[in-house]
C-alpha cells in the first residue's frame, strides 16, 4: 500500500500550527502554575490556617457536676452514666435494613421507627455525621444486646451521658431542687465566657439553683485529631500534626461536693412521719446556729423527672395537680399561724409588762370587747389563767386581754423582732416573708383604719397575720436560745476534688432580740407544759419513756378560702374545707437545740395531725444527736 | 519497507520526562495511601512496569501497520464501549468498567488513542486538504468518529471522559484545518447546544458538580466539598510544602479521590509550589517533545497521532490540575502517570509508545 509522504506545502502548512499548539499549551500551563502560586504562595497561609483548623478539633471534656452530701456524708445527690443509642448517617449504608434490625432492639414502635429511618434518609452535608440519638438512657439489658451486635450495625454507637441522679426521689425535692437545660436568654445573661453553652443543665430550684457555680465545674477540653468523617486518630499520628507546645488537653474540673446540713436520717424520719398526709411542711432547725436539718413540703415531686429535661406530659401533670406540687411549701407558703402565734403574743405582752407572768385573767369562755364577743376555743372557759397556763391551755381569752393591751404597733413590733414578716434569708429561691399587718398595711389593704377587735383576731393567730412554716420554728429557736435570731442555711462547706474545705458557711447572727431571760423562762414553762402536763394540748402526744422533755404549742387555723367545689365530691369538699394543723416544738428543754414547726393543710388539729409528726422528728434527733432511745417497757 | 527504527532516534528528553514522572508518581502514591491501601503502590509500579511492556510493544512494530489497523480498533473498541453500557461494573452509579479476570479496565480509556489512530488514519488518506480549511459538511464523518463514542461514554455517565474525548477530537480537526466561517458557524451551534445539553443530558449530580464549582464555599460538605478540600490541601502546602508524608489533608483522609483524581493536592501539598511547577513544566516537556516527533514525521498520519497523543496528554493535565486548583469543575479526568489506574498508565504508555515509534522512524524513507 502506498502510503504518502506529507507534500511540501504540508510541512509549512502545519510547522506554524505546531508552534500554535505548543504556544496554546504552553499558556494553559502558564495559567496552571500561576493559579498555583496564587493558592500556595500568595493564599498560602490562609489555607494553612483552614487546614489545622480542618483536623484539630478542641473537644469538650464535660465537668461532672458536684455531688450532694448529707451532713454525715451520705450520697443525696449523684450522676449517673445514661446509655444512649446513636446513629451518624454518613455511616449507614441502608438505613432501612438498619432500622429493621434496630426496631425489636430498642423497643420502638412502628411510627418510631419510620421516623427514625426518615432522619436517617434526610441528614444532609456536615449533617451527616452528626450523630442522631435514637434512644436514650437505655437499660442494661438493651444496652449488652446492642454491644453483642455492634459489629452488624452500621453507624450505631453508644454514647455515655452523666444524668443527675437524686438517689431518695422525692426526698427533700424542694430543698434538693432541679436542673432545667439552659435556654438562650440565660445563655445571653450569662456571657460566652461562663462556659455554659447550649445544651447544658443548669440549677433552676432549690440548693442546685442556689449553689449552681460551686456546682457546675468548669470543662475540660482536648485537642483531637480526627480524620474527614470525626474518627478520632491514634496519638502517634496527634502528635506530628500538633505544633510542640501547644496544650493538649485541659482536664476538666469537676464540681464542688456540697456538704448539706441536712441529715438524711432525719428527713427521712420526717418524710415518714407525715405519712398519707397530702399537703403541708415541715422545717427542722438547730437552734443555736441555724441548721437546717431537715426540709419537706408535700406533696413533692421527683427532681429525677427534670434530670433529662421534663417531658411534656409529667409537666401537664405537675402544673394542673391543684396542690401544685411545685411550689415549696416550706419557705415559700404562708399560713394562718393560728395557736402557735400565741407564743409571740406571750413573749411581746410579758416584754411590754402589759402583764406580770402570774397575774391571773379570768376566762369565762369568751371575751368582750365593746359590744362583740370573742369567743374562747373552750365554751364553758378555762377560769383564772396566768401567763403559763395560759400557753398550756392556749386560753384565747388570755391572749384577747394581751392583744387588746398591746395594740397593733407591739404586736407587729414582736412578730418582726422573732423575725415574722420577712425573708428568713435562707439561701433557696422562692422564699416568701409572710404578712404581719401594721397600722398603715391595714389602712392600705382594708381601705379603713385598724379596729381594736383586729388586734384580737391577730394575738390568737387569726387576724392578717400570715406565716411560713421556716419562720415558726426559726421565731421558737429564738425564744428558745434566749433571743439570737439566726440565719437558717442548708450548706455546711462544698469540698474540692481530694476532700478539703474549700468553702464553708457559718451561723450568722442576724440580731439579738431583747428578751429577758425570765420573760424566756416563763414562756418555755409554758410551752413544756403544754406537752408535759394534764390538760396541755398537747399531753397525749408527749414522748414516754424518756429522760428528756419537749416544749411546743399547738395550732389549728381556720382555712377561710375555698377551691372551686364542683369539681369535687363530697369528701374532697369536705377535705378541702378542713383546718390546717399546726405544731411547733423545741427540744430538749433542759438545753434545747432543735426547732420543728409543722403545717398539715387541712389535717384537722394540730394536736392530733401536726404534734404527732414532731414528736416522731423530735425523738429521731433526740437518738441521733443524743443517743437517748426510749425506754422498752 | 523495513519494521525495525533506530534506537539513536529515540527521543530521550521525552522518556526522561515520564520517567521522572512515573517516579515522582509512585512515591506521591505511597503516602497518599499508605494508611488506606498499603500496597497500592506496588500495585501502580506493576501497571507501570506493564506500561512499560505494552509501550516498548507499541513502539516495536512500525506505526503505518497501525495506520491500516485503526478501523478494526476504532470498531473493536466502540464494542467495549457498548459492552460496558451492558455489563459493566457499576461504581457510584456509573458503569466505567469491564471486569476481565480479578482486572478491571476501563473502556473509556482505551478509546482515547484508538480515536486518535482513527483520526489519523482518516485525515492521512484524506486527498482534498482544502487550502481555507475543512467547511463543517466536509467534516461530517470525523465529526461522527468523535460523537459517536462521545453519547456512548456520555451514557456511562462520566462527564469528564466524554470531554477529554470532544477536546482531542476537536484538536485534532483544527490542526487539520477548519474554514473560518464554518468555525463561527460551529461555535454558534454549540452555543446553542449547551444549554440544551445542560437541560436535557445532564444528570442531576452532573448539574451540581459544575454549579459547585463556581462557589464551592458555598456548600462546603455538599457538592463544593472535593473542590475545598482540595485547594485547602494545595493552599496549606505553602512554597516548600508540608514535607513528604506529612500533608495533614492527605494523611487525615480530607481529600476525596485522593490517590486517583486528586493525587496532585496530595504532591502540592506535602512537597509545595516550586516541586508541583516543576511536574506541570514535565508535562509541558512531554507536550513540546510530542510535536516536535510531530514536526518531524514524514507523513501526515506520524505527525497527527503525535499531535493526537500532545493534546491527549494537555488535556488530561490541563483538566485535571485546573479541577484540583479549583478553576475547573469536578469531573473524573485522571494526572498521566500520577493518577492510580492501570487503564490510565495504559493509555498514556501507549500514547508515549507511539511517540517512541515515530521518533524512531523519521528517517526511515
Amino acid at each position: 500500500m502506498a502510503v504518502p509522504l506529507k507534500s511540501s506545502t504540508e510541512i509549512s502548512d502545519f510547522r506554524p500550527r505546531l508552534k500554535w499548539i505548543f504556544a496554546i499549551a504552553a499558556a494553559g500551563f502558564a495559567v496552571l502554575i500561576f493559579r498555583l502560586f496564587d493558592l500556595q504562595a500568595l493564599q498560602g497561609e490562609h489555607f494553612l490556617q483552614l487546614s489545622k483548623r480542618n483536623f484539630v478539633r478542641k473537644q469538650e471534656i464535660p465537668a461532672t457536676r458536684g455531688v450532694i452530701l448529707d451532713r454525715k456524708g451520705r450520697v443525696l445527690v449523684d450522676n449517673r452514666p445514661s446509655y444512649d443509642i446513636r446513629i451518624t448517617p454518613a455511616f449507614v449504608d441502608n438505613p432501612t435494613a438498619l432500622v429493621k434490625k434496630l426496631k425489636p432492639l430498642l423497643d420502638m414502635s412502628k411510627i418510631q421507627a419510620t421516623d427514625l429511618g426518615k432522619k436517617i434518609i434526610a441528614a444532609r452535608g456536615l449533617m451527616r455525621f452528626r450523630p442522631i440519638t435514637a434512644k436514650r438512657d437505655v437499660g442494661m439489658k438493651c444496652l449488652a444486646e446492642i454491644r453483642v451486635r455492634l459489629n452488624e450495625l452500621d453507624g450505631v454507637d453508644v454514647m455515655v451521658r452523666p444524668v443527675r441522679e437524686y438517689i431518695h426521689g422525692t426526698f427533700a425535692a424542694h430543698l434538693l431542687g432541679t436542673l432545667g437545660e439552659i435556654n438562650s436568654r440565660e445563655l445571653k445573661r450569662l456571657g460566652s465566657d461562663s462556659g455554659y453553652k447550649q445544651g447544658d443543665m443548669i440549677g433552676r430550684r432549690g440548693v442546685e439553683k442556689t449553689y449552681e457555680s460551686l456546682l457546675k465545674g468548669k470543662d475540660g477540653f482536648e485537642l483531637i485529631v480526627t480524620d474527614s468523617k470525626g474518627r478520632k486518630q491514634p496519638d502517634s499520628l496527634a502528635k506530628e500534626m500538633i505544633p510542640e507546645g501547644t496544650p493538649t488537653r485541659m482536664e476538666p474540673r469537676p464540681g464542688r461536693t456540697l456538704k448539706l446540713t441536712i441529715d438524711s436520717d432525719l428527713q427521712n424520719e420526717a418524710e415518714a412521719a407525715f405519712g398519707a398526709q397530702r399537703a403541708g411542711a415541715l422545717v427542722a432547725i438547730e437552734v443555736q446556729t441555724g441548721k437546717v436539718r431537715a426540709y419537706l413540703s408535700r406533696p413533692s415531686f421527683d427532681p429525677n423527672d427534670f434530670a433529662q429535661g421534663i417531658t411534656p406530659e409529667k409537666w401537664k401533670e405537675y402544673r394542673t395537680n391543684r396542690l401544685k406540687p411545685l411550689m415549696d411549701r416550706a419557705g415559700g407558703g404562708a399560713f394562718f399561724p393560728g395557736s402557735t402565734y400565741k407564743l409571740i403574743t406571750a413573749v411581746a405582752g410579758l416584754s411590754e409588762n402589759v402583764v406580770k407572768p402570774e397575774d391571773k385573767i379570768f376566762c369565762p369562755g369568751y371575751y368582750k370587747l365593746g359590744r362583740r364577743i370573742f369567743r374562747c376555743w373552750k365554751a364553758t372557759g378555762h377560769g383564772y389563767m396566768d401567763a403559763v397556763h395560759g400557753i398550756q391551755h392556749s386560753c384565747d381569752v388570755y391572749f384577747y386581754h394581751l392583744g387588746e393591751m398591746l395594740g397593733p404597733d407591739k404586736l407587729s413590733k414582736w412578730a418582726f423582732a422573732l423575725g415574722l414578716g420577712h425573708l428568713t434569708g435562707i439561701p433557696l429561691p422562692g422564699e416568701t416573708a409572710g404578712t404581719i399587718p401594721t397600722r398603715a398595711w391595714y389602712l392600705k389593704v382594708h381601705k379603713q383604719p385598724w379596729q381594736k377587735g383586729d388586734s384580737l383576731s391577730m394575738a390568737i393567730g387569726q387576724g392578717d397575720n400570715k406565716v411560713t412554716v421556716l419562720q415558726l420554728a426559726r421565731a421558737y429557736a429564738t425564744v428558745a436560745n434566749g433571743g439570737r435570731l439566726m440565719k437558717p442555711y442548708v450548706l455546711e462547706c462544698a469540698l474540692g476534688e481530694d476532700g478539703n474545705v474549700v468553702y464553708k458557711e457559718d451561723p450568722v447572727l442576724l440580731k439579738n432580740v431583747a428578751i429577758r431571760k425570765e420573760v424566756r423562762d416563763v414562756v418555755m414553762e409554758g410551752l413544756t407544759d403544754v406537752v408535759n402536763e394534764p390538760g396541755g394540748t398537747a399531753y397525749y402526744r408527749r414522748i414516754r419513756g424518756v429522760d428528756y422533755k419537749v416544749a411546743g404549742k399547738t395550732g389549728t387555723a381556720q382555712v377561710l378560702k375555698l377551691g372551686d367545689e364542683r369539681q369535687h365530691n363530697l369528701e374532697e369538699v369536705l377535705w378541702w374545707h378542713r383546718d390546717h394543723a399546726l405544731f411547733v416544738g423545741v427540744a430538749p428543754v433542759s438545753a434545747p437545740d432543735i426547732a420543728v414547726a409543722v403545717v398539715v393543710e387541712h389535717g384537722g388539729h394540730g394536736s392530733s395531725a401536726a404534734a404527732p409528726i414532731v414528736m416522731r422528728v423530735i425523738k429521731k434527733w433526740m437518738e441521733i444527736e443524743h443517743g437517748k432511745k426510749p425506754k422498752e417497757d | 519497507m523495513r519494521s525495525g527504527g533506530r534506537i539513536e532516534n529515540i527521543d530521550w528528553y521525552l522518556l526522561a520526562a515520564v520517567a521522572g514522572l512515573c517516579v515522582l508518581g509512585v512515591v506521591n502514591l505511597y503516602s497518599a495511601t499508605r494508611f488506606s491501601k498499603p500496597d497500592l503502590y506496588v500495585t501502580q509500579a506493576a501497571w507501570i512496569g506493564l506500561g512499560v511492556v505494552v509501550a516498548v510493544i507499541t513502539a516495536a512494530f512500525d506505526y503505518r501497520i497501525y495506520e491500516r489497523i485503526a478501523v478494526p480498533v476504532y470498531f473493536l473498541v466502540g464494542i467495549l464501549l457498548v459492552l460496558v453500557l451492558v455489563a459493566g461494573t457499576k461504581v457510584y452509579g456509573s458503569r466505567r468498567w469491564l471486569g476481565i479476570g480479578g482486572l478491571g479496565i476501563q473502556p473509556s480509556e482505551l478509546a482515547k488513542p484508538a480515536l486518535i489512530l482513527m483520526l489519523a488514519h482518516y485525515f492521512h488518506n484524506d486527498e482534498r486538504l482544502p487550502s481555507k480549511g475543512y467547511s463543517l459538511w466536509q467534516l461530517k464523518w470525523p465529526l461522527v468518529m468523535i460523537l459517536v463514542p462521545v453519547i456512548l461514554i456520555l451514557k456511562e455517565p462520566d462527564l469528564g471522559t466524554a470531554g477529554v474525548f470532544l477536546l482531542i477530537g476537536a484538536s485534532m480537526v483544527m490542526f487539520m484545518g477548519v474554514n473560518r466561517k464554518n468555525l463561527m458557524v460551529g461555535a454558534a451551534a454549540l452555543l446553542i447546544a449547551l444549554p440544551i445539553a445542560w437541560f436535557f443530558l445532564l444528570h442531576d449530580y452532573q448539574r451540581a458538580r459544575i454549579m459547585s464549582f463556581v462557589n464551592p464555599g458555598a456548600d462546603a460538605l455538599g457538592a463544593g466539598y472535593h473542590a475545598l478540600q482540595s485547594m485547602i490541601a494545595i493552599g496549606s502546602g505553602g512554597l516548600y510544602g508540608k514535607g513528604f508524608m506529612k500533608g495533614t489533608q492527605t494523611q487525615l483522609d480530607f481529600l476525596p479521590e485522593q490517590h486517583t483524581d486528586f493525587i496532585f493536592s496530595v504532591f502540592a501539598e506535602e512537597w509545595g509550589f516550586i516541586f508541583a511547577s516543576l511536574v506541570i513544566l514535565m508535562y509541558l516537556v512531554i507536550i513540546y517533545r510530542a510535536l516536535v516527533i510531530a514536526g518531524r514525521a514524514r507523513e501526515r498520519f506520524g505527525t497527527l497521532v503525535a499531535v493526537g497523543v500532545a493534546s491527549m496528554v494537555f488535556w488530561h493535565v490541563f483538566i485535571n490540575v485546573g479541577m484540583v486548583l479549583g478553576l475547573m469543575p469536578v469531573v473524573g479526568v485522571t494526572l498521566p502517570y500520577f493518577s492510580y489506574g492501570g487503564s490510565s498508565i495504559l493509555m498514556f504508555m501507549i500514547g508515549i509508545g507511539l511517540l517512541i515509534n515515530i521518533s524512531m522512524r523519521r528517517y526511515l524513507f
